[in-house]
């Protein structure tokens, strides 16, 4: 019996760092993370932005995530939207074409991540993106940046935002997967990303976007 | 109301405003001396092996800015290891160290009939130097023609590296997609035209300067012929820039009312009163006057203003692009520290270095060409 659990864990573990794997109707297939903010749901609490500072000790001063609080409407007609930010790990990302050293790469599965051992610390991938999401890590003294929880990823789990996040604003999965939670809720709204001109095809989508003057 | 997203710096700090004005002098002096070899100007013969004298100098300074503004600094031979070829900054290293070898194979052949000489006339330790140098004995006529040969085509391959050397600088900016004021294709004739403009200005600021020290005779003709050549140079690149500000506030596209703000607000004193009014309008002023041209006095003066103007340019353009966020909708500031990484102590102590050289090899090969005893022409 115990034998048997290792052995569901193990297959399991194999599944989750796997960037594919054989789905239902037993075709090949490989995984595209992506995260899905449902504006509509974001209560502002911050939670996501301290879970975020936890998990990936993130030195003061710099976020790998954060969210913002934007204003709308006049007094007494007035109301507050909230929108949580984050590398949009782009399927056409400006910072992995900008790296000189390619310390910065674009896995299989979509996760747009840093090598902390070969980065050189010019921040050309910080000027290169259009989303402020990354910054030098004071520490590590390398440019750093949201990973989707890449860790907690591979091992199956979810990033550390999606699961502190309280209205469940945030979702997480594999949009190649139809039976997954963000496709299928993709499916059911209008979706829209962040500076869709700029080419990058961000893989965070937002709902509720169009009502907020986000820049 | 300011609206900045919370990871936003000047992450690219004074370093990297030296940079590409460093670049700038390598091309811009190469380009001077390729003027003669190349092309024939017969009235740049003079001073070809100065300006490549200069352009060498800065050429071997031109990577320290990068390396001490690079957080990690010990890993930038990965630039030659694992170059993503992708990004226009992975070919610097193999570009600087090809261009190096241009210049210095043909700063070597240029001089190397004087090495020649030296080494059959030298006593002692000198005369094993000049003989390693030169590595054959030959002075004769003949040699100076092979010479020559090697050094015009040195020249001429130089010509399109010296423009990718500084074009690529440009094309690092311009292509940056997440800027307001660094996104444009114009942005590497900006920078071209800039270079050329301070290679011009360095290469008869640095005539002057030396001559006087020499006690060399000054030519005038010659002098007042380069402020023609820079005050044309000038031109250029102001239309260029200022037809590239009249587009952007013309469009009135989403960022223009950002860009405004910054060029004509917080940094209104140097964009507009130091790059286009002293470092672009007084020095053409100036060359227009055909005795401040022929003067030692004017043309250093024009020369120091036209220098001031391209980096004020890179210092606007660096900095500059970089105080306006993101959004669109909110302004970063930036004041460079005296003491420390990035700051006004090491960018002077940077810039003085190729000066150093410069005052180096001045000494030790001929930088004036006098006759083809001394330099192949």
């Amino acid at each position: 019996m115990k034998e048997a659990t290792v052995l569901g864990l193990g297959a399991s573990l194999a599944v989750a760092i796997s960037p594919t794997y054989v789905n239902a109707e037993g075709t090949k297939q490989t995984k595209h993370y992506a995260m899905l903010v449902d504006l509509t749901r974001c209560l502002g609490c911050q939670a996501c932005t301290a879970s975020c500072k936890a998990e990936n000790n993130v030195p003061f001063g710099v976020f790998r995530t954060w969210v913002e609080r934007h204003e709308k409407g006049t007094f007494p007609d007035v109301s507050l939207q909230f929108v949580p930010r984050l590398c949009n790990h782009c399927d056409n990302p400006p910072c992995v074409q900008v790296c000189p050293v390619q310390a910065t790469y674009k896995r299989e599965d979509g996760l747009v991540l840093v090598k902390d051992d070969r980065c050189i610390g010019c921040g050309a991938c910080i000027k290169a993106c259009p989303y402020g999401a990354r910054y030098f890590n004071p520490i590590k003294r390398v440019a750093d940046k949201c990973t989707f929880c890449q860790p907690r990823v591979d091992q199956g789990l979810e990033p550390a935002c999606v699961t502190t996040c309280v209205g469940r604003a945030r979702v997480f999965g594999d949009i190649n997967d139809p039976s997954s939670e963000i496709s299928k809720r993709i499916g059911r709204k209008p979706v829209q990303v962040l500076k869709p001109a700029l080419g990058t095809e961000p893989m965070v989508f937002y709902i509720g976007l169009d009502v907020v003057q986000v820049r | 109301m300011s609206y900045i997203l919370p990871n936003e710096m000047v992450e690219w700090d004074l370093l990297i405003a030296l940079y590409p004005f460093l670049t700038g002098l390598v091309a811009g002096a190469f380009i001077v001396s390729s003027l003669y070899y190349v092309f024939g100007f017969e009235r740049f013969r003079r001073l070809s092996s100065l300006a490549l004298i200069i352009s060498i100098a800065f050429m071997i300074a031109a990577p320290l800015p990068l390396v001490a503004h690079l957080l990690q600094p010990s890993r930038a031979p990965e630039i030659f290891f694992t170059p993503n070829l992708t990004s226009p900054m992975s070919i610097f290293g193999y570009l600087w160290v090809t261009y190096l070898a241009v210049m210095l194979v043909e700063g070597y052949f240029m001089h190397r009939r004087y090495i020649a000489n030296r080494a059959n006339k030298a006593t002692g330790l000198l005369k094993v130097f000049y003989r390693f140098m030169s590595l054959s004995k030959d002075t004769s006529d003949n040699s100076a023609r092979r010479d020559l040969k090697v050094v015009r085509s040195l020249a001429l391959l130089g010509l399109p590296l010296a423009a990718i050397f500084h074009g690529y600088v440009g094309f690092i900016f311009g292509s940056l997609k997440a800027n307001a004021w660094w996104s444009t294709p114009q942005m590497s004739e900006i920078f071209l035209l800039s270079a050329i403009v301070s290679g011009v200005a360095l290469v008869f600021l640095s005539y002057v300067i030396i001559a006087t020290a020499t006690k060399t005779e000054i030519d005038r003709d010659l002098l007042s012929y380069g402020g023609k050549v820079l005050a044309w140079f000038i031109l250029m690149d102001s239309v260029v820039e200022l037809v590239e500000v009249l587009y952007r506030a013309y469009l009135q596209a989403e960022d223009w009312s950002a860009i405004s703000q910054v060029f004509f607000g917080q940094l209104f004193v140097p964009y507009v009163g130091l790059q286009f009014i002293l470092g672009a309008a007084a020095p053409l002023l100036l060359l227009t006057s055909r005795r401040i041209r022929r003067s030692s006095f004017g043309m250093a003066l024009a020369s120091t203003l036209a220098l001031i103007g391209t980096f004020v340019m890179r210092y606007t353009t660096v900095i500059g692009g970089q105080l306006i966020s993101r959004t669109g909708q909110g302004f970063l500031t930036f004041t460079a520290p005296l003491f420390g990484q990035g700051s006004i102590f090491t960018a002077l102590s940077t810039f003085g270095l190729p000066l150093f050289i410069v005052a180096f090899l001045t000494t030790v090969v001929p930088w004036e060409a006098k006759d083809t005893e001394v330099i192949a022409q």
